[in-house]
């Protein structure tokens, strides 16, 4: 009889547990989190000390107000501003181990560009490593979640992602009933690299109402040839390399290309690749301008 | 293989020939056991015979040189003596055993060679390069033995390198080489030496030079010498007896004034000479008709 | 002269046989020292600061009277985990190239020669960069899928090339020179081209510039008996490397069977240098420049040169690697580009002065 208590305690809290929304998380339980390469991560407290391999991991977690718990970043960050103030642990040949080590962070996020013997060695000195790789739309989404979740943040980000899945679909709607669809052409550097099938900004594109001219070639990154584009004839120019002192004139005198459409007609446009290419919270910023810039006047 | 020519007039033996030749070097004494024998020893390289039929014994004691024109196969016969090339057909004998049956390092023990040239592409110094001679007797680690320190000093000094020991082999003039390449075969502790063409580099002094340290240590120790030789003089003064290869085969085999004659020289050589005695020598010698 | 007198005089000789000018114990002596000390700095730098004291007092706590700890977690962590063994990996990697090298200047009679001649460095890289293009995860005895591949390419390199360039029973060190080249060429035309195809090029990049922080110190102790065998094998084979030196034909007047020993210092410097890209990515420069500096400072004997190559090459590699660390501190350079733009000046100094010793 004395045991009918205890076992009824644990039933409840079973019950609880089950029956709890998705999202709450009863303060004290180690939190589970199964990453992009389906590692599975238990953390015993919620971590107050997290590293950023990535500048899109930078971004995720100070848009779900993690800003405060950021020890460390990579060199490529800038976004927001708060993050040029923050150590620089991962520089363009790896990660500074000492640095991270001294830094004693609970949590490390990577993403794409951090490659796997990195994440492995990190591993190896019993630091904990989130994965991040997602390869879609959705999938950036998903991340976020993940990061909330991992972060102890859940409620947080699951606002945050309704707010943009909003936003995304407010685009969507708008562009939907539009006929035209202009031919875009993203270009990332000035020997042509562009965006094609499987890259974030071509799907952008698409979802903007517009048709990327490399969408049909099946590398992420292909290089287009200067007779290809004269003969694709885009309708709008994108400068993904604007950063890089490629400017609207420089573009137009290139020899040949005063015979572009979207010279002739004016639609060369600078553009900041960070907003295409970081798969983080400003993607949906990306969306939203590239639909201003190609459906002027739809959206509000 | 005796040239049928006729005999030249005896002459009386030469205070070289007093010196040098010993009376067990003498192949017709009975208790002297051959060496190095090779028995019908034809080499050749694939399906070209360079020799055949090469019958040829090598004595303690005894200086032979082997003398023919170029391409004439000396090189070859030397290198099949030494094991390095297999013979065609024949075979070569090593103290009685077969020259293919005998052990590689026991073969290095009893038999070393003195090439024409020694090319050492580091810089080693006169005493590294004689060490290596000991390598027949180095032991798994190699360590070298009191034997080992004893015979390279005993070969530095038979051939007078004992003062430039430790001097970068490079630095060394062409005389000095040769001295080394004997030096280091002297290491092995050989009873037979062979040497290719060794005086082809040297000039005048230096082939004499070179011959006599080789003739006394012959000499000295009872060794069995073969060196193939392209001057038939030179031959004629430090050497006991000639072998002469022509034609594919060994064509003479003996002292100096049985071999050298003009229509050997003819035959062996294409050249036309005219043969003579040496002033103090007693040895022939040729002088040539151009 | 009679065999006794002989002998008397053989005795007197060699009493007075000069000395050797070099002491080898002392020179060998003087590099262990040499790597030590070389250790103990690179075990002080780094981006954190950790006083040598603490560092010291963690070498010494297995001891049953050490000092007090005055260390932190995270120190420890870093030295452990991170100093020490990129230092062993330095060492261990440096003495095998650079011993690899020497035997195989020597086995070729050819200045040039490196470990990756037979093409060992063409078979890892064509593995690794294979491994690295595929998004395969695995590991074996804590191996990562590259190191393995990168080992495995080399050894099928080594044994592609002995089968082309074998002729008979014998291997004649100018086809085998050859067939390396010709196996390098394929090799490094199909890495290039599946790193065309890839993604991965930064890393490809940062692999093929060689680093010496991937691996973890159990990795390292299980490499440690076959890099043992590689060295210390080759250590045993210096009188024969000496005697190679003189040409195949002279060799086999002295004895040595040169098909069968040649053959054997193929595997051995094989694994070793399979191994040292295992563990450590393509390093140049090491097992080429190593063996000359050591050649032009203590002679080219084999017997004093190996031992020496190796202590060299460990030195060597470790002050490379702490000034990679250190040089654009947080940054860090890749290793192999700095053994390229520390050791070729320094050559350049030692063979001006020393040239007339070098007869090529």
């Amino acid at each position: 009889m004395k045991r009918f208590p205890s076992a009824l305690a644990v039933l409840l809290l079973l019950f609880g547990a089950w029956a709890a929304p998705a999202h709450a998380r009863i303060p004290g339980s180690p939190i589970v989190v199964v990453d992009d390469q389906h590692t599975t991560l238990t953390l015993q407290t919620a971590p107050r000390r997290i590293i950023a391999l990535a500048p899109n991991v930078a971004e995720i977690l100070f848009s779900l107000g993690l800003g405060p718990r950021v020890v460390g970043v990579s060199v490529a960050s800038d976004y927001p501003a708060a993050v040029k103030k923050l150590p620089v642990v991962y520089t363009i040949n790896g990660p500074v181990l000492e640095k991270i080590l001294a830094l004693k962070p609970d949590l490390l996020i990577s993403a794409a560009i951090v490659p796997q013997t990195t994440v492995t060695k990190l591993r190896s000195l019993h630091l904990k490593v989130l994965v991040t790789n997602p390869s879609d739309i959705p999938g950036i989404l998903h991340d976020i979640t993940l990061v909330g979740d991992a972060a102890g943040v859940p409620g947080t980000a699951a606002k945050e992602v309704a707010g943009l899945q909003r936003r995304i679909n407010a685009v969507t709607t708008a562009i939907a009933p539009l006929k035209s669809r202009p031919t875009v052409f993203y270009e990332l550097d000035k020997t042509l690299y562009t965006v094609g099938h499987g890259s974030f900004m071509d799907s952008l594109i698409t979802m903007a109402g517009g048709r990327n001219v490399a969408a049909g070639v099946n590398n992420p990154y292909p290089q287009l040839s200067a007779e290809a584009l004269l003969a694709d004839n885009p309708q709008v120019i994108l400068l993904g390399d604007a950063a890089y002192g490629i400017s609207v004139a420089s573009v137009a005198a290139r020899p040949g290309w005063s015979a572009i459409s979207a010279v002739k007609n004016h639609r060369v446009y600078p553009f900041n690749d960070d907003l295409a290419s970081r798969p983080g919270p400003r993607i949906v910023d990306g969306l939203e301008k590239l639909a201003r810039l190609l459906h002027p006047g739809v959206l509000r | 293989m005796v040239s049928d020519e006729p005999r030249p007039i005896p002459r009386p033996r030469s205070e070289l020939e007093s010196r040098y030749a010993k009376p067990y070097g003498s192949v017709s004494c009975p208790e002297v056991r051959p060496l190095l024998e090779a028995r019908g020893l034809t080499c050749g390289f694939g399906d070209r015979v360079v020799l055949h039929g090469v019958d040829l014994t090598l004595v303690s004691g005894q200086m032979m040189a082997l003398i023919g024109r170029n391409g004439s196969g000396k090189s070859t016969l030397l290198r099949c003596l030494a094991g390095a090339l297999a013979p065609l057909a024949g075979e070569v004998v090593l103290e009685g055993a077969p020259l293919s049956r005998v052990e590689r390092r026991t073969r290095a023990r009893i038999l070393a060679v003195v090439p024409q040239e020694l090319r050492v592409p580091f810089p080693f110094s006169v005493r590294e390069v004689v060490e290596l001679g000991r390598a027949p007797y180095a032991g798994f680690l190699a360590l070298p033995s009191s034997e080992d320190r004893l015979a390279v000093e005993s070969a530095l000094h038979a051939t007078s390198l004992i003062e430039i020991a430790e001097r970068p082999f490079q630095q060394l003039s062409g005389g000095e080489h040769q001295r080394v390449s004997l030096a280091m075969a002297l290491a092995q502790q050989p009873r037979i030496l062979l040497l290719d063409e060794p005086t082809t580099h040297l000039d005048i002094a230096h082939q004499m030079g070179f011959l006599h340290l080789v003739g006394r240590l012959c000499a000295d120790q009872g060794l069995a010498v073969l060196a193939a030789i392209h001057d038939i003089n030179l031959a004629a003064l430090y050497f006991d007896r000639l072998a002469v290869l022509a034609d594919g085969a060994l064509v003479a085999n003996g002292a100096p004034w049985d071999v050298i004659t003009e229509q050997l020289v003819a035959r062996a050589f294409g050249a036309r000479v005219i043969v003579s005695q040496h002033p103090t020598q007693g040895v022939p010698q040729v002088s040539l008709l151009p | 002269m009679s065999v006794v007198a002989r002998a008397a005089e053989a005795v007197v000789v060699a009493r007075h046989a000069r000395r050797p000018a070099r002491r080898p114990s002392l020179i060998l002596g003087g590099l262990c020292l040499g790597l030590v000390i070389v250790s103990l700095i690179s075990l002080n730098l780094g981006p954190e600061y950790i006083s040598p004291t603490a560092i010291l007092g963690m070498a010494l706590q297995w001891l049953p009277l050490h000092p007090a700890r005055n260390w932190s977690d995270v120190d420890l962590t870093i030295i452990s985990l991170v100093r020490f063994p990129r230092l062993l990996t330095g060492i261990l990697v440096g003495a095998a190239l650079a011993v690899t090298g020497t035997a195989f200047q020597a086995m070729f009679r050819n200045p040039l020669a490196d470990p990756g001649i037979i093409g060992t460095s063409a078979g890892a890289s064509m593995g690794a960069i294979l491994a690295l293009a595929l998004p395969v995860q695995i590991a074996w005895l804590g191996f990562s899928l590259v190191s393995l591949a990168a080992f495995g390419g080399a050894l099928g390199a080594m044994f592609l090339v002995y089968f082309l360039a074998r002729v008979g029973n014998r291997l004649p060190s100018t086809t085998l020179l050859l067939a390396g080249f010709a196996v390098s060429a394929a090799m490094n035309a199909v890495a290039a081209l599946i790193e065309a195809l890839s993604d991965q090029l930064r890393q490809m990049y940062i692999w093929l510039l060689g680093n010496l922080d991937q691996n973890s110190t159990q990795q390292l102790i299980t490499s440690l008996p076959f890099l043992a065998i590689g060295i210390l094998g080759l250590f045993a084979l210096a009188g024969d490397l000496n005697v190679l030196l003189l040409g195949d034909e002279q060799a086999h007047y002295l004895g040595m069977h040169v098909a069968r020993r040649r053959l054997l210092i193929l595997v051995l410097g094989s694994l070793l240098a399979g191994i040292a890209v295992a563990l450590a990515g393509l390093i140049a420069f090491v097992g080429l420049l190593v063996p000359h500096i050591a050649r032009l400072l203590f002679g080219a004997n084999h017997r004093l040169l190996l031992p020496a190559s190796a202590l060299l090459g460990a030195i060597f590699l470790v002050v490379a690697d702490t000034l990679a660390r250190m040089m654009l501190a947080p940054q860090e350079l890749p290793v192999g580009l700095v053994t390229a733009l520390v050791g070729a000046p320094w050559f350049l100094v030692l063979l001006r002065r020393k040239k007339g010793e070098y007869g090529f």
